[in-house]
C-alpha cells in the first residue's frame, strides 16, 4: 500500500465546489513485480487494427470515461484511416473524480503500455497527454513516463467541463466537434485513462473483469476500490463496509450523474464514481428571476434559459432556437448555478434528443426518396 | 421625464410580445422525461445535477436585502430619528402588504408569487430612493404600494416594470413637491445633503478645515470651477490656458480622492454612505450576485461619459467641442481628482451596486449586457453632467431596464459547437 496525497478538484466552471483540500488515497492492491512481459505483442502493428477492436470487446466491453466515447466506436468509425492525433484525457470527467491522477501516480505503467500499444496500432505519430495544470504529481509522473515516448504533455487549467471531449479537441487543436458526432471523423482518438489502464494491465496479467472505483461518502475521505464489472453496486459498496440502504446512491459524479437505487444497478465499465450521501431536502423549482447565472456559466455559450423556453413552448417559436440544443454538452452547470432551481439540463437534454431523433427522421427519408 | 416613463412603458409592452422571452419561464412544470434507460437501475424523475448552487433564490435576495441595510444604516446616521422612522415604515408597509397578499392567495398560492425577502428586498431599495425626511405615513404607503404594485404588474421572475421605476412612479403620486422635485432626488437616504438635515442628526459631520473654512455642503465642486475656466476659453479660443490660470482654477485644492472616499471630507461626499455601499458591493460580488464585471464595466462608461462629456449644459453647442479640447490641458492628477469627485456626488456607485445587483436590470446575452452597461455608464455621466436634478445613474438603469429582452434578442449569441 502506497498512500498518497492527491489534490481534490474545487472548481466548477470557475465556481466553486467545494472546501478545497489535500485528500489521501491508497490503490486497492499494488502493482505485481513480477508480471509477465506483454503477451500480446503482434497486436500493436497497424494491420491488425480489428484485432484491437476485438481485444477492446473482451478487456473492457463497452468502455468509456463519463464523457468520452468508447474506444471500440471510434476505432470502428476510423475504419483504416490513420489517427493524426490521440488524445489521452487525464483530466477529471467530474469535479469531485480523482481517478486520472490516482491512475498515473499508482498504476502509470499500465496506462502508458496501453496508450502506446493503442498509438502503434492506430499508426498514430503523436499522443498527447492531457493533464490538469495544479494537479503537480501527476505532472511529474508523466514527465517521467514520456521521456523517449511519443508522448506530449499539455497542461490545462481544469474547470469543469474541460475534460468533455468537444471542449478538450478545441482546447488542444483549435478542432470544433459537434457533441453528436464521434472525434475520430476528423482523425482524432479521444482515449479515456482506464481503457489505457485495462489494455495494459491485460496484456500484462490477462485480467479483465475488474476496474478501479472512486467511492465518496459523504464526510470521509474518498477511496479507491476495485470493482468487478457486472457486481451489483450494494454488493460492492458491503465489501467496503459501506451500508447504502439509508443513503442517496449517485453514480459517475453529483453535476452529470445518474441517482441509482444500489440494489438494482450493477457495475459498467462506466462506472468511475460512486457518490452516497444522505438524502437531501428537494428544493423545489420557482419562476426565472432573469438573473442570466445560466448563460454565463454555459461552457460552448448557449443560452439555457431560452432554450427552456423554446422547448416549453416548443410549436411557436422559430426552428433554429430549438436546433441549438444539439450543441448541449450536458454538463449541468446551468441547473447547478440556477438559483430557482430550474431543472435546465434535464429539460435540453430532452430537446436535444428530440431534435436529434428528426435529424436521424430526416436523413432516413432522405436516403428512402 | 414623462417621455422617459412613457417609452419604458412602451419598451416594456414589447416584452409581451417576445414570447421565447424568459420572463415566461414559471417553474411550476412536471420534469422533462429522461431519456436514460430505467430498467438498469436509474430511478426516474431525478435529474443531475445533484448538488446545487448554495445561493437560491430566497438566499438570493436574502443577501441583497441585508446589505442594503448597510447604506441605509449610515443614512440613518447622518439624517437621524426621521430617516429611521421612514425606513421602518417602508419595510413595515411591505410586510404589511405581503402577508395581505398570502392571505388572500392563501388557496392558490401560486397567483400571489411573491417571497418575503424579494419583497423585504424591493421595500428596502426603495426606501434608498426616497427623500428621507417624509412624512411616516407616506412611507408605509409607499412600501405596501411598491409590494402590491409588484405583485400587479408580474410579481417575481415575470418583473413587467423594474421595482425601482415602481417606486419612483409612486413617489411622484404620493409626494408631489412642486419646490424641490422628490423623485430621485439629491436629498435621499443613502444619498443625502447633511444641508438639509433638520431632523437632528444622531453623527455631526465636522468642518472640512479648508481654505476659507468652506465645508463641504458649500464646497465649490471642481467641475463647475472647470466649467468656468472652459468658458473662458470657448469666449476667446485662441488663447492657451496658462498653467497660472489652471492653478487658479484650482485654487481651493481639492481633497485628495482617498479622503473624498472615505467620508473624511465632510458634506456633499462626506454624506454620502460610499463606503458601506462599496463593502454591500464587495460582500455581493463574493456571493456571486454582483458580476463585478457588470459593476466595473457600468464605471468605465461612467468615467468614459464623465471625461468626453461637457462642462456646460449646453451640450450640443459649440461650448462643448472646446470645452473637449480644454481637457488636454489638465494634469493628469487633477483629472483623477476630477474624476473622483464626480463619482463621489453622485449616485454612480449605488446604481453600479444595487440596481445592477436586481436581477432582470441587466441584459443576459454577454455581448447585450456589455452594449448595455457601456452605454448606460455613459448615458449617466452625460445626464449627470445635464444636472438633472435626480438620481442620473438610477434614472438611466431604470429607463434603459425594459430594452433589456430586446437587446438579448438583438445580440443573441450563437454557440460556437457545431450543432
Ligand atoms: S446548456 Fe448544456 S452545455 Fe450549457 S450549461 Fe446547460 S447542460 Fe451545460
Ligand atoms: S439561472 Fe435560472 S433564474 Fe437565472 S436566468 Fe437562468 S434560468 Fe433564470
Amino acid at each position: 500500500m502506497r498512500p498518497l496525497k492527491l489534490i481534490s478538484r474545487t472548481m466548477v466552471g470557475g465556481l466553486y465546489f467545494g472546501r478545497p483540500a489535500w485528500r489521501v488515497m491508497e490503490w486497492p492492491e499494488p502493482p505485481d513485480a513480477t508480471a509477465t512481459e506483454e503477451k500480446n505483442p503482434e497486436i500493436s502493428r497497424p494491420e491488425n487494427r480489428p484485432q484491437l477492436g476485438d481485444l477492446l470487446r473482451r478487456v473492457c466491453p463497452g468502455s468509456t470515461g463519463s464523457c468520452t466515447p468508447a474506444l471500440v466506436r471510434q476505432i470502428a468509425d476510423l475504419a483504416d484511416r490513420r489517427a493524426r492525433l490521440l488524445i489521452l484525457n487525464l483530466l477529471p470527467a467530474q469535479p469531485e473524480s480523482l481517478l486520472p491522477a490516482a491512475l498515473t501516480q499508482f498504476q502509470s505503467q499500465y496506462l502508458a503500455a496501453g496508450a502506446e500499444l493503442i498509438a502503434r496500432c492506430l499508426d498514430s505519430p503523436r499522443v498527447m497527454v492531457a493533464l490538469d495544470r495544479h494537479d503537480r504529481p501527476t505532472w511529474r509522473a508523466w514527465r517521467r513516463l514520456a521521456d523517449g515516448r511519443r508522448f506530449r504533455i499539455h497542461t490545462l487549467v481544469n474547470r469543469y467541463p474541460q475534460a468533455h471531449p468537444v471542449i478538450l479537441t478545441r482546447c488542444l487543436t483549435g478542432t470544433v466537434l459537434s457533441p453528436a458526432s464521434l472525434p475520430s471523423g476528423r482523425d482524432i482518438v479521444v482515449l479515456d485513462p482506464v481503457t489505457c489502464w485495462a489494455l495494459g494491465r491485460f496484456l500484462r496479467w490477462g485480467r479483465a473483469t475488474t476496474r478501479p472505483v472512486q467511492v465518496f461518502v459523504s464526510g470521509r475521505e474518498p477511496r479507491l476500490a476495485e470493482a468487478r464489472v457486472g457486481q451489483r453496486v450494494a454488493d460492492f459498496l458491503r465489501t467496503l463496509g459501506i451500508a447504502p440502504d439509508t443513503q442517496e446512491c449517485i453514480l459517475n459524479g453529483m453535476l452529470a450523474g445518474e441517482w441509482i437505487d444500489p440494489e438494482r444497478t450493477a457495475i459498467r465499465w462506466d462506472t468511475e464514481l460512486i457518490s452516497l450521501r444522505p438524502p437531501a431536502a428537494h428544493e423545489p423549482a420557482v419562476d426565472c428571476i432573469r438573473c442570466g447565472w445560466c448563460v454565463g456559466a454555459c461552457p460552448v455559450g448557449l443560452n439555457p434559459v431560452s432554450l427552456l423556453a423554446a422547448a416549453r413552448i416548443h410549436d411557436g417559436l422559430p426552428v433554429g432556437d430549438r436546433r441549438e440544443a444539439v450543441a448541449c454538452i450536458d454538463c449541468g452547470l446551468c441547473s447547478y448555478v440556477c438559483p430557482s432551481r430550474l431543472d435546465l439540463a434535464a429539460t435540453i437534454r430532452t430537446l436535444r434528443a428530440k431534435q436529434l431523433g428528426m435529424a436521424a427522421a430526416a436523413a432516413e427519408l432522405a436516403a428512402a426518396g | 421625464m414623462a417621455v422617459g416613463i412613457a417609452l419604458a412603458i412602451f419598451f416594456g409592452g414589447i416584452k409581451l410580445l417576445l414570447l421565447n422571452h424568459p420572463s415566461c419561464i414559471d417553474g411550476g412544470v412536471d420534469p422533462a422525461p429522461s431519456a436514460r434507460d430505467e430498467s438498469s437501475g436509474f430511478i426516474p424523475g431525478r435529474h443531475p445535477p445533484f448538488l446545487l448552487w448554495p445561493a437560491a433564490r430566497r438566499e438570493f435576495y436574502q443577501t441583497i436585502a441585508y446589505t442594503a441595510l448597510l447604506p441605509l444604516a449610515w443614512g440613518m446616521v447622518v439624517f437621524g430619528r426621521c430617516a429611521i422612522v421612514v425606513v421602518i415604515c417602508y419595510a413595515a408597509g411591505a410586510v404589511i402588504s405581503y402577508a395581505l397578499l398570502q392571505w388572500l392567495f392563501r388557496r392558490n398560492p401560486g397567483k400571489a408569487a411573491l417571497t418575503f425577502h424579494h419583497t423585504l428586498a424591493c421595500a428596502l431599495i426603495a426606501a434608498a430612493l426616497a427623500y428621507p425626511l417624509m412624512p411616516w405615513y407616506l412611507a408605509l404607503g409607499a412600501g405596501a404600494g411598491v409590494t402590491l404594485l409588484m405583485a400587479a404588474t408580474g410579481s417575481i421572475g415575470r418583473p413587467w416594470l423594474h421595482v425601482g421605476l415602481l417606486a419612483a412612479l409612486l413617489l411622484v403620486v404620493l409626494y408631489p413637491t412642486p419646490r424641490r422635485w422628490p423623485l430621485l432626488a439629491r436629498d435621499h437616504l443613502v444619498l443625502g445633503n447633511a444641508a438639509h438635515n433638520r431632523s437632528g442628526s444622531i453623527y455631526r459631520w465636522p468642518h472640512s478645515g479648508g481654505p476659507g473654512d468652506i465645508d463641504a455642503v458649500r464646497f465649490e465642486r471642481p467641475g463647475l470651477v472647470l466649467q468656468s475656466l472652459y468658458a473662458t476659453i470657448a469666449a476667446n479660443p485662441h488663447s492657451r490656458p496658462s498653467r497660472l490660470r489652471l492653478q487658479r482654477a484650482f485654487a481651493l485644492d481639492l481633497p485628495a480622492p482617498g479622503d473624498m472616499f472615505l467620508g473624511a471630507v465632510p458634506g456633499r461626499i462626506g454624506t454620502v454612505g460610499l463606503l458601506a455601499i462599496v463593502l454591500a458591493g464587495l460582500w455581493l460580488s463574493c456571493r456571486h450576485i454582483l458580476l463585478p464585471g457588470a459593476w466595473a464595466l457600468f464605471l468605465l462608461g461612467v468615467v468614459a461619459g464623465l471625461v468626453l462629456g461637457p462642462f456646460s449644459s449646453h451640450v450640443f453647442d459649440h461650448e462643448f467641442w472646446q470645452s473637449l479640447g480644454g481637457l488636454w490641458y489638465l494634469p493628469p492628477e487633477r483629472a483623477l481628482t476630477l474624476v473622483v469627485d464626480e463619482l463621489c456626488s453622485a449616485d454612480f456607485l449605488f446604481a453600479s451596486v444595487f440596481v445592477l445587483a436586481l436581477p432582470g436590470t441587466m441584459p443576459m446575452e454577454p455581448m447585450a449586457r456589455r452594449v448595455f452597461l457601456l452605454a448606460a455608464g455613459i448615458l449617466a455621466a452625460l445626464a449627470h453632467r445635464l444636472a438633472i436634478p435626480a438620481l442620473p445613474a438610477t434614472l438611466t438603469l431604470l429607463l434603459l431596464q425594459p430594452l433589456t429582452p430586446t437587446l438579448d434578442v438583438l445580440f443573441h449569441r450563437r454557440s460556437w459547437v457545431r450543432p
